[in-house]
């Protein structure tokens, strides 16, 4: 399945000329997703790349229009997490399951709105998108990504120490190696412990 | 310690810095020429401030590191390989300034340190005060990552700016 030109595949100089020539337009088309979650580190993530991936977007240049898309994504954990503290009250009504799930979805649109505040006030002029997906975080990160054939997958870190990160598990860490598109990890701003 | 200028200008005060790191893999000139056309292209007609200053870092491996000193005839093949590794280090560089150059990208500064890749990797970005460093990454598996160490890990966790890691696409089918 051959994608729409969006992957340069220059080998000499000479092509990447004429392929720079041609598609200075499209480059800035950047399809760009960042994954967020409660945690300051991913809207540190965001905000960063707010500033820095879409520069032009303030001001009502004309080239605002074709700067690319952001897609904001959510991963919810899947609710047998929620029903584990439950314990052995296998008869738990379905009302309980459905309000949990309600719970989580309310909180995940929260989320979605709090995230994309930032982005309508930064590049107002720019398309976000929303996307809620349920599963393992790290994996539906990438899974999702390649999905929506992103140009970037933009991730915070929590910073964790190298042990901590063996045991708790890494977001990023995962997607830096499994995604199959660019990965850039924001590091938490100098500072802030 | 080598510096070398490209075309020197008015290089612009408290412009953000990416720092590329490039070998002579051609999984790092992707990288590069991926950063290149993302970040660096001006189409616009404004297209003469780019937002961001290009440094271009290459490793060169230390000749012990290839050959070790206790080995028979070592100086004399320590100095033959430490002519070799400069020679092909000086081609990356061509080939990196050549690669910016075909992206209309002339204001980039280029620094070759020998040395461990990894700590090369982190004392340009400290030293350059970089946002962001671009590395290549192998694709390797966890266990050959484990076995062999990889500078795009290390660069992730260790160094004091953003990483951003640009892998080589799969042919897709």
């Amino acid at each position: 399945m051959e994608s729409e030109g969006k992957e340069p595949p220059p080998v000499a100089a000479a092509e990447a000329k004429a392929e720079a020539a041609g598609s200075g337009e499209f480059s800035k088309k950047m399809k760009v997703m960042a994954a967020v979650d409660e945690s300051e580190g991913s809207l540190h993530a965001l905000s960063w790349a707010l500033d820095n991936l879409f520069p032009s977007s303030s001001g009502d240049s004309p080239a605002a229009a074709s700067l690319g898309r952001l897609i904001l994504l959510h991963v919810q954990q899947p609710l047998q997490h929620f029903m584990h503290p439950v314990g052995p009250s296998i008869y738990a009504t379905s009302s309980v399951f459905e309000s949990v799930r309600k719970a989580q979805e309310e909180n995940s649109h929260h989320l979605l709105e709090r995230a994309a505040r930032p982005c309508s006030s930064k590049a107002p002029l720019m398309k976000t998108e929303t996307v809620i997906a349920e599963g393992d975080p790290k994996e539906t990160i990438c899974q999702v990504a390649e999905k929506m054939d992103v140009d970037l997958l933009v991730v915070g870190s929590r910073g964790l120490s190298k042990i901590k990160r063996a045991i708790l598990g890494s977001v990023s860490d995962y997607c830096a190696h499994h995604a199959k598109c660019p990965v850039l990890i924001v590091k938490p701003p100098k500072g802030n412990n | 310690m080598a510096t070398t200028k490209v075309d020197g200008g008015a290089v612009a005060l408290g412009k953000p810095v990416i720092a590329v790191a490039v070998d002579d893999s051609e999984r790092s000139f992707h990288a590069l020429r991926w950063t290149l056309l993302r970040f660096f292209s001006s189409s616009g007609a404004a297209g003469s401030t780019l937002p961001f200053k290009l440094v271009v870092v290459h490793a060169r491996p230390t000749p012990t590191s290839i050959i070790s000193p206790s080995a028979t005839g070592a100086p004399d093949m320590l100095s033959v390989v430490k002519a070799d590794l400069t020679k092909i280090s000086s081609k990356v560089i061509d080939k990196a300034k050549e690669t910016c150059l075909a992206h209309s990208v002339r204001d980039v500064e280029c620094e070759v340190h020998e040395g461990d890749p990894r700590i090369v990797l982190c004392q340009a970005v400290e030293k350059h005060h970089a946002e962001i460093l671009v590395v290549g990454s192998h694709g390797y598996g966890a266990i050959k990552r484990a076995v062999l160490g990889s500078v795009s890990d290390y660069c992730a966790h260790h160094a004091d700016c953003n990483v951003m890691i640009v892998k080589k696409p799969k042919h897709k089918n």
